[in-house]
């Protein structure tokens, strides 16, 4: 019997296996539609991270004052 | 990116470039699974300069005229930034020369090899690059004797060999 650590090792190879086979078969123009959902979903989590960090420094010169 | 490449396409109707290719992470998407990336690669043969100079300024004035805004040292094209790359060594040429003619969106345009793709990514070698070339080992995307002997033209032995160590 497989030890339950290896099997799930194994379970997960083969799902990201079997998503890395699904994307891949995909056409080069969704590839390439996707790769542009990356590049905003990046944008908006780099804005979003600049907003916070923003707060957080006004908050930190608010509590100084 | 169909812009982009309408306008790649210009430029060599209208004698600006000899011809061009499509590498980097957008060139592998064609091949493997889309990854990360910010900008279109397009390498061009420039034509044959009569003082020996290479000069990229006929490319970005022209990208301008077909609707493209240079931002630094790209030319935007709707979402997309072009980066225009030279066959600047004789790896580059080879994959220029030797790439694929395939479609996007209905519109022709060429692509490197994936063999090409590969051999240049080893040799910018960059941790992405390698981490894409093990892809198109892991996915079977690449035909390895072909890459070997690519590989092996080029000097890329070691680098070769360290990524499918990793693998």
């Amino acid at each position: 019997m497989m030890d339950p650590l290896d099997e799930k090792m194994a379970i997960n190879l083969r799902a990201k296996a079997s998503m890395r086979e699904f994307l891949r078969s995909k056409s080069w123009e969704e590839k390439v539609e996707s790769i542009e959902r990356m590049n905003v979903a990046g944008k908006m989590a780099r804005a979003a991270m600049r907003e916070a960090l923003a707060r957080k420094n006004d908050e930190d010169t608010k509590s100084v004052d | 990116m169909r812009e982009a490449l309408q306008a790649l396409n210009r430029l060599v109707s209208e004698g600006v470039i000899r011809s061009y290719a499509i590498g980097g992470a957008v060139g592998a998407s064609f091949y493997i699974q889309a990854m990360q990336t910010e900008d279109v690669d397009a390498f061009v043969f420039l034509p044959e300069s009569p003082i020996g100079l290479v000069t990229l300024t006929p490319i970005y004035e022209a990208l301008s005229k077909f609707g493209g805004v240079v931002e630094r040292e790209y030319v935007r094209f709707g979402n997309w930034p072009l980066q225009i790359l030279t066959d600047a060594t004789p790896l580059l040429a080879e994959a220029i020369q030797k790439a694929v003619d395939v479609e996007f969106g209905g519109i022709p345009t060429r692509v490197f090899r994936a063999e090409h793709l590969c051999a240049v990514a080893l040799q910018t070698g960059r941790a992405k690059d390698y981490f894409r070339v093990r892809l198109f080992l892991e996915q079977g995307a690449v035909d390895i004797d072909a890459l070997q002997e690519i590989v092996q033209r080029y000097g890329l032995k070691d680098r070769f060999a360290k990524v499918r160590e990793g693998q």
